[in-house]
Parts: C-alpha cells; sequence; structure tokens
C-alpha cells in the first residue's frame, strides 16, 4: 500500500506534466499569430483587432503581447537570432537590427502589389510610400511603418511670456534665450544623459541632427552611383548639394557598402574641421543643460519640465498626447501653457550648414519572422487586416479612449488624430529623413557603446574635443570590418549582398 | 549493503534526480559551454571556431576592459568591509543586548529587508539618487546644504562611491545571522573566564569574539568575493558602466560583449577568467584565514 502511495506521488508531477501539454496541443489546433510589440500605447487598439480578425477567422488565435522596452533587443535575439519556433510572428523591427541579412525575416516586397482582401485595392496603397522607400533594406521591403515620429523643442508658454521670449527661429537666437532663462534662475534645457539617452534617447538625437546638416556635403561620396546595384537615376542623377534647403537629398538613394568604404579610407573621417565644429556646438548647448545631465534619466528630466523647473525639452512628438494627459493630472496651480518650436538652424559658421531637419521617420516599424510559408502568408493576411484605414483609425480611437500617447500621425492612409493633438503637429511636419548621422557607425553596436564613452567623457569636460574626436575617429575606423562582417557586404556597390534570398 | 542502502532510500533519491538534473542543465551544461567557447571565435555572424588563446591576447589589449578591473578592486574591497564590519558590529551590539525581547524585534527588523527583491532595492536607490527630484539631493537642500548636492550617479567623481554607498547602512542579512549564531555558539565558561580574569568588552572582543568568528568571516569573504565579482546588475540598471567607464566593471564587459556586441566566444573568455580569479581569491582566503587560524 505504502509503494502504491509512493509510486503515485512519484507520477503526479510527471501526470501534470502530460496532462499540460495534452491541453496546450489542443488549443494549438487553432493557428497561432504571435504579436510580440513594446508599442504598448496601442494595446486596447490591436487587441481589438485582433478580436475582430479571430471572428473573421475562426481557425487563427492571435496573442498580443506587450514586451518590456527594456531588455526587448536582447529578447529578440535570442528568440528570432536562434530561430526558435517560439519566435514571435510580428515585432518591432526599430529595436533590433540585422535579422533580414541574417535570412531571418520575410521579403515583404512582392505581397505589396497584391489585392488587399480587406479593401480590395493593392496593400500598397494604403501605405505611405516615401517611408516605405525609406525603411528598405538592401533594397527591399523588409519593414513596414505604421506610424510617424519626429522631434522637436517643448517650452513653458509661461515662462517665455513672463520674460519677453518668442520661439526662436535660429540656433544663435535659442542659446540667447537658453541665457535670459538661466539668469531668470531656471534651467534652461532638461536633458537626459544617461547611457540609453546617447543610443536611442536625447543625447542621440542632438548629436545625429548636428552630423547629418554638418555632412549634406558627403552625401555625393556616398550615394548610389551609376552601375551601383540601387541605382535610381531618377533619384540620383541630377542631385546637387542646396544648403538652403533641408530636404534637398531626402530621396536620393545612399549605398551603405560606398559609406563603409569612406569611412575605411579616410573619405569621411571624425576629426576634421566639421566635426569640430559640430561638437564644440553640441558641448556650448550642453552648458545650458541641467547639472548632472550624465546622470539623468528620461523620467527625471521630463519631470524638471513637468515641474516648471526647466523652461525647455528636446522630445517627441510622442510627448504631446503624454503632456496633455499630465497637465490634465496637475493642480490647477501647477498648470501652464506650452508650446512646441522646430530645431532651429544655425546662421553662424565657418561652413554651409544646411537647417537641420530633425531625426524621425517611422516609429512604429513592424517585421515578419520567417518561418513556413503558410505562416508567412497568414501573417500577411493579418498585417494587411490592421493595415486597412478602419484598422488604422481603430488603433488612433482606442489608444486616446486608454489615455495612451500616440507617436504621431498614422502612416497608413485614412487614420485621423484628434485635434487636440493634431494642432501641435506643425513644429514636426516635414521633416526626418536623416541621411549621415552618426554615434557610432552605421548603428553597430560595440562603436555606438565607445562612441557613448567618449562622448560622455568630452560633455562632461574631462576631454578637448580634439582628443574626443580623435577617439571617435579610431573607434569607426576599427567598426568597419564588423559592420561588413555583420551585413556580409563583398564592398562592391555593384552586387546587392544580403544572406536573404 | 551499500546498495542495499540506496535501494532502501530509493524514493529520496528519486525525489533529488529532478534537482540535480536540472541544476546539471542550467548550470553546469551554460559552464562548460563556457568554458569551451572561450577558445573559439564565436559571433552572432557565424558558428563557433576554435581560435586557441586569441580571446586571451584580445583581453590583454582590450583598454576598456583594463579600466574595468580598477573600479572592480574598488567595489570588492568596498564590499568586503561592508559585508565583513558592519554587520559584525550589528551582531556585537544585538548580542549584549540585555532584553531579550528587544534582541528579538531588532533582529527581525534588521533582516525583514532580505525578503525584498534585490531588483527593488536597487531600484529605490536609483531614486534616491536621481540628480533632480531625488531623496539625497532634496534632503540636502532642506537642510541648507545645497553646495553639496550633486548628480551622484552621473557625476565621474562620485559615480563609483554612489555605488559603493548603495545598500547603506550595509547590515547584509546573512552575514548578521551568521555573525549572531557564532556569537551564541560561544562557550559559556570561555565567557565566564574572561570575566573572572576582569576583561572588559573591549577586550573580550578581540580576545575571545574576534578569534572564533574567524570561520564565520572565511565564509561571508568568500561569499562576498562571489558576488562581488559576479554582480553587475545593479550597475547595468543604475548606470550603464558610466558615465564613461566610471562605473564599469568586467563582468558588466562580459555581458555587453555576449549580448549587446554579439561576441560570444569572447564573452565566454572574459567569463572564464573571472570564474579563474574568484577561484584564486577564495583560494587564498580560506588559506589566508586558516593559517592565521593555525597562528591564533
Amino acid at each position: 500500500m505504502i509503494i502504491v502511495r509512493r509510486t503515485l506521488l512519484l507520477l503526479l508531477p510527471l501526470i501534470l506534466l502530460v496532462g499540460g501539454s495534452q491541453g496546450q496541443q489542443n488549443s494549438q489546433k487553432r493557428q497561432q499569430i504571435t504579436v510580440a510589440t513594446v508599442s504598448s500605447n496601442y494595446r486596447e487598439g490591436l487587441n481589438v483587432l485582433a478580436r475582430e480578425y479571430e471572428r473573421l477567422h475562426p481557425e487563427v488565435q492571435v496573442r498580443i503581447q506587450i514586451q518590456p522596452t527594456n531588455g526587448y533587443e536582447t529578447w529578440l535575439r535570442t528568440q528570432i537570432g536562434t530561430g526558435s519556433d517560439t519566435a514571435p510572428d510580428i515585432f518591432n523591427s526599430n529595436y533590433a537590427h540585422g535579422f533580414y541579412e541574417r535570412g531571418l525575416t520575410v521579403n515583404l516586397t512582392s505581397f505589396l502589389d497584391n489585392p488587399n482582401p480587406y479593401t480590395s485595392i493593392p496593400w500598397r496603397s494604403s501605405l505611405n510610400a516615401q517611408f516605405l522607400e525609406k525603411q528598405k533594406v538592401n533594397g527591399d521591403v523588409v519593414i513596414l511603418p505604421i506610424d510617424f515620429i519626429e522631434i522637436a523643442f517643448f517650452y513653458n508658454r509661461d515662462v517665455f511670456q513672463r520674460l519677453g521670449l518668442d520661439p526662436p527661429t535660429t540656433w544663435e537666437e535659442m542659446l540667447r534665450h537658453a541665457e535670459a532663462v538661466r539668469k531668470a534662475r531656471l534651467i534652461p534645457f532638461a536633458v537626459p544623459g544617461d547611457a540609453d539617452s546617447y543610443w536611442s534617447g536625447t543625447v542621440g538625437w542632438i548629436f545625429r541632427f548636428f552630423t547629418d546638416a554638418y555632412l549634406r556635403d558627403a552625401v555625393p561620396i556616398v550615394m548610389s552611383r551609376p552601375g551601383d546595384w540601387d541605382y535610381n537615376a531618377k533619384q540620383n542623377a541630377n542631385f546637387r548639394v542646396d544648403v538652403s534647403n533641408a530636404m534637398s537629398d531626402a530621396t536620393v538613394v545612399s549605398n551603405p557598402e560606398r559609406l563603409i568604404a569612406a569611412v575605411r579610407d579616410g573619405v569621411i573621417r571624425m576629426d576634421t574641421a566639421r566635426f569640430h565644429e559640430a561638437y564644440e556646438k553640441v558641448r556650448e548647448f550642453a552648458k545650458y543643460w541641467q547639472r548632472g545631465f550624465n546622470g539623468t534619466n528620461a523620467n527625471s528630466a521630463y519631470q524638471l519640465f513637468l515641474t516648471g523647473k526647466a523652461a525647455m525639452m528636446l522630445h517627441s512628438s510622442a510627448t504631446i498626447s503624454q503632456l496633455n494627459k499630465d497637465m490634465d493630472d496637475l493642480g490647477a496651480a501647477d498648470r501652464f501653457q506650452w508650446g512646441v518650436f522646430k530645431v532651429p538652424p544655425i546662421t553662424q559658421s565657418r561652413f554651409h550648414i544646411p537647417p537641420f531637419r530633425g531625426v524621425g521617420g517611422a516609429g512604429t516599424m513592424w517585421s515578419v519572422v520567417k518561418k513556413s510559408d503558410a505562416q508567412t502568408a497568414r501573417v500577411v493576411d493579418f498585417l494587411m487586416f490592421t493595415t486597412t484605414p478602419h484598422a488604422a483609425q481603430t488603433l488612433v480611437e482606442e489608444t486616446v479612449k486608454a489615455r495612451q500617447p500616440l507617436n504621431g500621425p498614422m502612416l497608413i492612409a485614412g487614420a485621423k488624430l484628434p485635434e487636440s493633438i493634431g494642432r501641435h503637429f506643425g513644429a514636426f511636419e516635414n521633416r526626418g529623413f536623416e541621411k549621415l548621422s552618426f554615434r557610432g557607425l552605421a548603428d553597430e553596436q560595440e562603436s555606438v557603446w565607445k562612441w557613448t564613452v567618449w562622448a560622455q567623457r568630452y560633455l562632461d569636460g574631462r576631454m578637448t574635443t580634439d582628443e574626443c574626436l580623435k577617439r571617435y575617429q579610431q573607434t569607426m575606423v576599427e567598426a568597419v570590418p564588423r559592420v561588413v562582417a555583420n551585413n556580409r557586404y563583398d564592398m562592391d556597390p555593384r552586387t546587392k549582398d544580403s544572406a536573404a534570398p | 549493503m551499500r546498495r542495499g542502502a540506496i535501494w532502501r532510500s530509493r524514493t529520496s533519491y528519486l525525489f533529488l534526480l529532478p534537482t540535480f538534473l536540472f541544476l546539471w542543465l542550467f548550470n553546469y551544461v551554460p559552464a562548460l559551454s563556457g568554458l569551451f567557447h572561450a577558445f573559439t571565435e564565436w559571433e552572432t555572424t557565424g558558428g563557433a571556431h576554435f581560435n586557441g588563446l586569441d580571446n586571451f591576447r584580445r583581453m590583454a589589449q582590450d583598454e576598456f576592459l583594463l579600466l574595468s578591473i580598477t573600479n572592480q578592486v574598488w567595489l570588492l574591497v568596498a564590499s568586503l568591509l561592508k559585508s565583513l564590519i558592519v554587520p559584525l558590529i550589528v551582531a556585537e551590539m544585538l548580542f549584549h543586548l540585555r532584553s531579550g525581547r528587544l534582541q528579538q524585534v531588532l533582529r527581525t527588523l534588521f533582516l525583514a529587508p532580505m525578503v525584498v527583491p534585490g531588483m527593488v532595492g536597487i531600484l529605490l536607490w536609483g531614486f534616491i539618487y536621481d540628480p533632480n527630484i531625488g531623496l539625497l539631493n532634496n534632503a540636502l537642500d532642506a537642510v541648507g546644504l545645497h553646495h553639496l548636492t550633486r548628480a551622484w550617479l552621473g557625476d565621474w567623481h562620485t559615480a563609483l562611491p554612489a555605488v559603493i554607498g548603495i545598500g547603506f547602512p550595509w547590515v547584509g542579512g546573512l552575514a548578521l545571522l551568521l555573525y549572531l549564531a557564532g556569537l551564541n555558539a560561544i562557550p559559556q565558561d570561555l565567557l565566564a573566564a574572561g570575566a573572572v580574569d576582569g576583561a572588559t568588552s573591549w577586550r573580550r572582543f578581540w580576545a575571545i569574539d574576534l578569534p572564533l568568528l574567524r570561520g564565520q568571516m572565511k565564509t561571508i569573504a568568500v561569499l562576498t568575493i562571489i558576488g562581488s565579482l559576479q554582480d553587475f546588475g545593479s550597475l547595468l540598471v543604475l548606470t550603464g558602466g558610466g558615465p564613461g567607464l566610471a562605473t564599469h566593471v568586467p563582468a558588466l564587459h562580459m555581458y555587453f560583449q555576449a549580448f549587446r556586441f554579439g561576441h560570444y566566444g569572447y564573452a565566454s573568455a572574459i567569463g572564464f577568467v573571472l570564474f579563474l580569479a574568484t577561484l584564486a581569491f577564495t583560494v587564498a582566503n580560506m588559506k589566508f584565514v586558516a593559517a592565521a587560524e593555525e597562528m591564533g
């Protein structure tokens, strides 16, 4: 009897395990589509769309998995990078690069001209052509841009009125405003300066729009030329640098191998007079950031602005919804009027510098993990469903209803933003499309990290401009072989290099 | 006879089997895999290829890794001082309390923080050190010491000391328990003999308590060395190793190499050297304490 009881006791966990897996098998009879996204603002909208899709396709179960931003990249690399069956089907591709080059994500190009069964027009017609083009990887559409995001300066309108200031129209005027704010014993700019900020936040944006403007003259060096696999005569043949026009090169196709070769051969260098001036201007700007910005995270910097301690902050268009919400939550005595102005152009320089144009682009971007052909067809069908005007409007409305932030305008045709948010977008419009922006080489993470080390030291006053740029130049040259290996470039711009078929 | 004893206790062994199985699978297999891959070039872009001692030569030339060693030494020394001295002082004070009830209450209060997950504590310290809305700067402002306020984790000069300050007043629950157990185990006749000889509390501490707590100190030192060399979680969350390299340590370098840069082979080599360093420090500590015991 005792032996029987003991045997049963031992078998119990086994029975539970087997029972559990059988239950799982039953639920797996429905085909699964898993969306693993960090875009938690769309949580409600995505769930509504998932249930609508399941009603149309009872054989499919759609799972919306909201992932924390922190660690998302690592998680994606372990899930997708290992080719695991448990990998999600749809993910935010702006958080991890290089999967397509390794043949792990789907080339969506051939699907774009198929009719979307949910609109009866070609799928491409509902998507934003300009951003599809911009986000191409090795000439292929791998990334679906869902919404738009851009940066601009938010300012405390009450403080500006009190000090008799208007939104600045030049960079130099903005720094004069900053001096006036400082004299009024307020912090001119709230800027987070932790390591995340140098990679994907405010400080990274600042260096990006500076280098983008200061390197505009180098666009002809890296743009595709006749004979290159990605040469497009319509876009490139007649291009001339026009520094009076911020967007003169917006549609020019640049060849990544020409860019890497230019860095390798020292045609594009970081230790030039142009970079020297750009970096000195950033350091001059940093004098107006709050003390100890290198120890400030994004939330802490935002709180400085929200509590009226700082008069300005550089933030993304997603902050509009957040500020509206936070102002509503503040007591009447603490609320203030705020406004937005675009990043103003530099007018005093030794060089001909075009106006800044921001660093924005698509905010939420989705890619599809390559599994079986049947699964790809299923996932593409779901994507077609979620990129109809009706679906995009559902995402907007559910997000607003849940008091969640919207990144910016949707890049899916037919969706409209509520007036309370849309009216602030003037400063963000017609911007983005940076071309040659550097903080590391081609976002290769080791070079980004090393640059962060030098840039933090530089802005902290522990390195001279020359020392910083010398180190940066060395970092860039060392990164070249890694970027070449990661992307499997053969360094011949005439051939398209991709592991993906 | 031996086989018979095992057969009689087979149920117990069967219950232990899953533990050993998972221990092998999740602890030993990755460690052995790391050991093997330390001698390979293994990048995200391809499979692992044997490259001899290349990773170790690379370590010798990696200026970021070499700079991080200085930080690690400071953190290790500080950790040892914090974990060996502060809990000992608190244990002595608790042990000598006359009221047993008060002793029990205070002991519970000191041990209660052990149930709070470590990451919660780290994030709390992040809030304390926040330069703009943090508790520390606000407290300094409130008492008129604005000139002392700092970006504690963002200032090159204070970042490492601030990391060392995490957990103040550093009364580690486990160390306190070990010391209290050690003090309780001191034979009463020894204490009585000391009292007859007219030993003061100070004299008793140096002549009786401290020599008899060497075993506990050895255990605490070993655990602290292992913990200090392996731990990078708080640095990853609070500073990312910055500003610059002010709080960068070898374990964080290993993490970056593996999970941010995709250099798995090189990261394995760093892990292997960290393992050797931990082993060396631990053995040296055991030998040093054993030798001191013999001399004592």
